[in-house]
């Protein structure tokens, strides 16, 4: 009951947000104290999805963000695994140690990063960027991927494998379709957090690579409000959805709730 | 048809840590059901383990028609597994968790097919190809896991206590689904239970595992009758144990004085420190003479009197506790002819059916 409450709240707050900039997008000249705009039009925000920049930024946001995520994840897979399968207790002490790094006021993080990219050399590349989004992308992994396997049963790939299943056999056929729910929320939140990375990408990429986000924070110093409200709505959109598909995924990563025995 | 050799099997968990099995070793014939009995812990799964690769033993060896499994990785050994809990794979269908191991090994869909339907129509679920597992009761998720895990044609099935979670009646239907599959594919089977009755419906052959050892093998009848050592006539149910000094051919315990055979003696020298010997005699093999005994009137060698002091129905049967001064016989006499609580019985203890057994 709690639950629905509370993801009704939250919905409420972000269809009000989503309307606000949607109304935004289409209003010319809408100032203080006018409650609607004195005209609507859709040519600024058109022209503005239509221009190469932003065209460059979606392209190169969207393949950094799908490539942190894959990395993340096989990053993220043995770890959690491990983490998952130890008997010991202290699983929650090593996620928490994990995610030291992002406790890190973010300018500080960043800076440390990009001065260690630059002493490597590799500072203002797609793939500097990659390994800085890493770091706060393989923490949510990492405990997203540990919860899930923790409650899979891991019975049911020694019994696949007895059955005449190879390892990888047994991880195509059987573990992964089982923890499909837990697996499709680990990349939803790890592709929204490199996704949403400013500093990071403007410091490791040294302002090369460019990505929605940066367009918008670029936008907001001083630009049209049409513009800001358009890139907003093209940076925020796909992370309502992919927060919205991974909450709205089963519970249970296991998948097998309706195994009875 | 195939038989299963262990031989000096030890496993440790860890280099240093505590043996989970000391030295195990047993064979199991071709086509044959042998159980592994045992209480829980005693290290029986662990066998099954060993056997089906989930564990790496820390000695000995385990050969199928002679072959040492131990560089044989868990999926290409000829064995399948059979767990406590069906293990069924949620996101398949019930045709596709039997086609599974077949799939796994390339097995055209039409083939798959057509022995899933085989396989669910010998174990009663003909209908179910399209079901979910979760759609199934205990007892028939576990035909769907038994039909898969015949579905590969394994030379041995090990079958890790797969009735354990099922209500007596589906126990029973299932343990009789068992041997007549045995009986039929000559599937060699090694079944793994704690429930002594369970072993004694379906085995042709009893492995006694206690304490991550061997404890005792034979045929159940005859393991019954002589099983070797106390802790196994325990497990085994055999509750009357008669304590006490052998003089001649007769043996002096609490409850009386019983001629023994002194064949049925045990080989090595088996009495206590302070000389006592250990003899058994299962529940079935005491007679109670007054009740139901023909020659009730002339009761004469190893007959003692006692009372009646406790009754417990099994099935159509009544184990009675007979009270011979300190000590209570446990007898099986049929429920009409059992006597009333507080009755004076005579029992007979048949010297033919008395055992020494090892402290």
């Amino acid at each position: 009951m709690i639950r629905i409450a509370v993801r009704s709240a939250l919905g409420s707050l972000l269809a009000a947000i989503v309307g606000v900039l949607a109304v935004a997008v289409v209003s010319i000249r809408w100032v203080f104290p006018q409650v609607v705009p004195d005209e609507f039009s859709l040519d600024l925000a058109a022209r503005t999805l239509r221009s190469p920049s932003t065209h460059d930024a979606l392209v190169s946001g969207t393949v950094l963000s799908i490539a942190v995520t894959l990395i993340a994840l096989t990053l993220a897979w043995p770890a959690a695994r491990a983490l998952a399968r130890s008997s010991g207790g202290g699983q929650g002490l090593v996620v928490a140690i994990m995610f030291l790094p992002s406790i890190v006021p973010s300018v500080g993080l960043a800076m440390g990063i990009s001065v260690g990219l630059l002493n490597l050399g590799v500072d203002g590349s797609m793939g500097a960027v990659i390994l800085a989004h890493l770091v706060p992308a393989v923490p949510y992994a990492v405990a997203i991927l540990t919860a899930t396997l923790m409650r899979y049963d891991h019975r049911l790939d020694l019994q696949a494998a007895t059955l005449g299943a190879t390892p990888l056999q047994v991880l195509r056929h059987v573990t992964l379709p089982q923890i499909r729910a837990g697996l499709v929320a680990a990349a939803a939140l790890t592709f929204v957090v490199s996704w949403s990375q400013y500093l990071l990408t403007l410091l490791a990429g040294s302002g090369r690579v460019i990505t929605p986000t940066m367009l918008l924070f670029n936008a907001t110093a001083g630009g049209n409000p049409v513009v800001i409200a358009t890139l907003a709505l093209l940076v925020t959109v796909p992370v309502i959805v992919l927060v919205s598909f991974a909450s709205g995924s089963p519970e249970n990563g296991s998948d097998d709730g309706r195994v009875s025995t | 048809m195939s038989n299963v050799s262990v031989e000096g099997l030890t496993h440790r968990y860890h280099p240093r840590g505590e043996a989970m099995l000391e030295d195990v070793s047993f064979n199991v014939p071709d086509g044959s059901i042998t159980c592994l009995l045992g209480p829980s812990g005693s290290g029986k799964s662990t066998i099954l383990g060993c056997i089906a690769g989930l564990h790496k033993p820390s000695a000995g060896t385990v050969l199928v028609d002679g072959v040492d499994l131990a560089p044989i990785p868990t999926h290409r050994r000829p064995v399948t597994l059979l767990m406590q809990n069906a293990q069924l794979f949620a996101h398949m269908t019930v045709a596709q968790n039997v086609e599974f191991g077949l799939k796994v090994r390339r097995v055209s869909p039409r083939t798959r097919r057509h022995r899933s339907v085989e396989l669910l129509d010998m174990v009663g679920l003909g209908g179910f190809a399209g079901r979910d597992p979760g759609q199934l009761s205990g007892g028939e998720q576990q035909r769907v896991a038994l039909a898969r895990a015949l579905a590969t044609e394994p030379a041995v099935l090990l079958a890790d206590e797969p009735l354990g979670n099922l209500d007596p009646p589906v126990r029973r239907d299932l343990q009789r689904q068992l041997v007549e599959i045995n009986r039929s594919t000559g599937t060699t089977v090694l079944f793994v239970t704690h429930d002594v009755t369970e072993a004694l419906a379906i085995s042709d052959q009893l492995v006694v595992i206690d304490g991550g050892r061997v404890q005792s093998s034979g045929i159940p009848g005859e393991l019954l009758r002589r099983p070797g050592t106390r802790s196994v006539a325990d497990l085994l149910g055999v509750g009357n144990v008669l304590t006490g000094r052998i003089e001649g051919d007769f043996l002096d315990a609490a409850a009386g004085r019983f001629r023994v055979d002194p064949a049925h003696a045990l080989p090595t020298q088996a009495s206590t420190t302070d000389g006592d010997r250990h003899w058994v005699i299962h529940p079935d093999h005491v007679h109670v003479v007054d009740a139901c005994d023909a020659d009730a009137s002339t009761p004469t060698t190893n007959a003692v009197s006692g009372i009646a002091v406790a009754s417990r129905l099994i099935g159509t049967r009544v184990e009675l506790c007979v009270a011979v001064g300190s000590y209570q016989l446990t007898a099986v006499v049929a429920s009409e002819l059992c006597p009333p609580l507080g009755a004076t019985v005579t029992v007979r203890l048949p010297t033919a059916q008395l055992y020494e057994v090892r402290p």
